[in-house]
């Protein structure tokens, strides 16, 4: 947990203060619940499947020196996952990213600079960002809008018009197992409702993703952090073969309300 | 360097205590109307991008823009939250200005939106967790941390602003009389202007002494009122501009410097060794600023100033550290009638922060009236032709400064 405030009362105070606020039976946790229904309901997903997402996260973290002590789980099983408490039914206890404290920071510089600064730079190619309504009656909760408008705004930038096959990773903020599915078809890394034939492929979220700790203002950027880490070559145990292309992105609100997207490209020899 | 960014338009709400009749959408949208009304030939639909901010949770709500979206225009658009306490209206406007000159395809026209409605919440708690006067001296005293936020005369903006207030007066001998006559001079200005909060056409200097102190030498009837207010402003590229208004204000510099916390003292954020009327990041943000705009001599070139001045010491501060007049002038000039509306230097003729503070807006109020003054909009409009002015920000922990230096024609290096 973030030591000093309590992270699901904060949330509490994003929602509409005069209809759901008073009520609280919408917020940050039920919202969760309402988006995995709704994805293994509209595509036919298993909760095996959503599960399963979860395992590759906690095996991943455990690679990672910097992931939460509690969040490297090596030997999780799929039974595990779906046995422990419900959260928000039916997401349970471990499809939830876990809390933790961080603080990441980045260093940018434009190209002349950055080629003086190190031989390994890694250029931004493309970024875009986007919110979609609030109100999630309003919305398709088996699909992000705001993730689909942010990546075409950084794709047109990034000039990227295959994404299956030139992006080679993607380190995405999640806040459940079911979002990392959700927004890597947004990304259009997957087919929509077939973003579980990724999970066996190691290329979303190598290190552990939120899952390895998700401190919610600095989630995003490790996310990016992590994505130059790999485009580097400095990801030690779990670094992703020949990384070239990756995006990383960020999120905020319920159902990942907000999403910005970031276009990372390997640089230098 | 990115784009030349130009102002096209700035919209205000009307401002008050209490503005009950509204909620925070409501109360932004008005801003928004305000500030599209004056460019006929653009709607809420050709706006590519949007910015928006206020205070962390003073209202009690945390995000607010995430519930606003469609009561903004924002839906399936990107926007981007800031907010970084007094400063926040600067960093808005700022922000607005780098999402138009970095040149993103589609990105050419974005609205910037500061906001804040204090009567829904509770603002001296807010700004207790930011502001508080020397605590290691008072904790020395004996009183615990938990009654000294409770204490105004320690927490909050007062808390911090009475010390520098003294250290200004020490500094350049002026005299209560001298701070009432800034109260003055932004109270009757704010009469002349249709959205402000305090308006008072025939306050006097006396009246002005002749109420009580709330911390030496800060008197009732010095300090800014807690406004509920939005205001809005519309940036795009040279070319857009030049289509849809007659004079476009071109943005020449734009700065935003942090220094030292110059008082907390407590909890590692800042030594607490500074004088908080030194002020370096005002004279920093001053020299970046004027120096992307190509201005050598500020005290010559800019026609008009809008600086943030909740306390009427601040103002006289603001001036001098920006470079308008020498060090220990500034009361004489409000004296002599130059900063007055028809002067040589007009300050703060819609009355400034000190007659209207909805917090989150008042620094982004700042650079809009600058703007609205060069186009010749402004509720209360300066008799001669503003060629350059400029609007700042302030606060932090008595540490930051957000500058815009506005002109009616490009910066020299794009001639």
């Amino acid at each position: 947990m973030p030591s000093c405030f309590p992270y699901h009362s904060t949330r509490l105070y994003e929602t509409d203060p005069t209809w759901e606020r008073p009520t609280q039976f919408v917020n940050d946790i039920t919202s969760g619940g309402f988006q995995m229904r709704a994805y293994m309901e509209n595509y036919g997903v298993s909760k095996e499947d959503i599960a399963k997402v979860a395992v590759a996260n906690h095996n991943n973290a455990a690679k990672n020196p910097l992931a939460l002590e509690e969040a490297q789980k090596a030997n999780l099983s799929v039974n595990d996952v779906l046995e422990s408490d419900i959260y928000a039914d039916p997401v349970t206890e471990l499809m939830v990213a876990p809390l933790g404290d961080c603080i990441a920071a980045l260093l940018l510089a434009p190209e002349q600079q950055a080629l003086k600064i190190t031989n390994k730079p890694v250029w931004i190619t493309g970024v875009g960002w986007n919110q979609e309504t609030y109100y999630l009656g309003d919305r398709d909760l088996s699909q992000s809008k705001s993730m689909e408008l942010a990546t075409k705004m950084a794709y047109n930038t990034a000039d990227i018009g295959d994404p299956k096959n030139e992006i080679d990773l993607a380190e995405i903020h999640t806040q459940y197992a079911h979002e990392e599915l959700i927004l890597s078809e947004a990304l259009g890394l997957a087919d929509n409702g077939k973003g579980n034939l990724l999970t066996d492929k190691n290329c979303i979220n190598p290190s552990g993703g939120a899952f390895g700790g998700n401190s919610p203002c600095a989630t995003g950027l490790i996310r990016v952090i992590e994505a130059v880490k790999q485009l580097r070559g400095e990801a030690g145990e779990y670094q992703v073969i020949d990384a070239k292309k990756a995006v990383a992105t960020g999120q905020i609100g319920m159902c990942a309300q907000s999403n910005i997207v970031w276009v990372l490209e390997k640089g230098g020899a | 360097m990115g784009r030349q960014v130009c102002v096209a338009s700035a919209g205000f709400s009307e401002h008050a205590s209490k503005r009950s009749d509204v909620n925070m959408p409501e109360l932004i949208s008005e801003a928004i109307e305000d500030c599209l009304k004056k460019v006929p030939n653009i709607g809420i639909d050709d706006i590519d991008a949007f910015v928006n901010g206020n205070m962390p949770a003073f209202e009690g709500s945390n995000l607010p823009e995430l519930w606003m979206t469609d009561w903004m225009g924002a839906r399936n658009k990107p926007l981007m939250r800031v907010t970084t306490g007094g400063t926040t209206g600067g960093t808005i406007a700022i922000c607005g200005y780098y999402t138009v000159t970095a040149g993103l395809p589609g990105i050419d026209t974005v609205l910037a939106i500061a906001f804040e409605q204090q009567s829904q919440g509770d603002t001296a708690l807010g700004l207790a967790s930011v502001a508080l006067g020397e605590i290691t001296i008072i904790n020395s005293l004996g009183i615990p941390y938990e009654q000294l936020t409770r204490l105004l005369s320690a927490g909050a903006a007062i808390g911090i602003a009475s010390y520098q207030a003294t250290n200004y007066m020490r500094r350049s001998k002026i005299t209560e009389e001298d701070l009432a006559r800034v109260v003055v001079q932004n109270r009757r200005n704010a009469a002349k202007t249709w959205w402000t909060h305090l308006k008072m056409p025939d306050l006097t200097i006396e009246q002005v002494l002749d109420t009580p102190y709330i911390s030496f030498p800060l008197r009732y009837g010095m300090v800014c009122p807690a406004s509920d207010g939005a205001c809005a402003m519309l940036f795009t590229t040279e070319e857009k501009a030049k289509e849809l208004v007659d004079i476009p204000v071109y943005v020449n510099g734009v700065a935003s410097v942090a220094h030292e916390s110059a008082i907390l003292g407590f909890d590692g954020s800042g030594a607490g060794q500074l004088d908080p009327s030194e002020q370096l990041e005002a004279q920093k943000s001053a020299d970046l600023a004027f120096s992307q705009a190509g201005i050598s001599f500020p005290r010559k070139e800019i026609d008009y100033a809008e600086v943030y001045s909740p306390f009427p010491n601040q103002e006289l501060m603001w001036v001098e550290k920006l470079g308008l007049f020498e060090t220990n002038t500034a009361s004489a000039m409000y004296e002599t009638g130059v900063t007055a509306l028809n002067g040589e230097l007009p300050i703060n003729c819609s009355g400034g922060v000190n007659a209207t503070n909805a917090i989150g807006a008042s620094a982004m109020e700042r650079p809009a009236e600058a703007a609205l003054q060069i186009m010749g909009k402004a509720g209360n409009q300066v008799p001669k032709t503003v060629h350059t002015s400029l609007g700042h920000g302030w606060g932090g922990a008595v540490n930051l400064c957000t500058l815009m230096v506005m002109a009616d024609e490009p910066r020299r290096k794009f001639k």
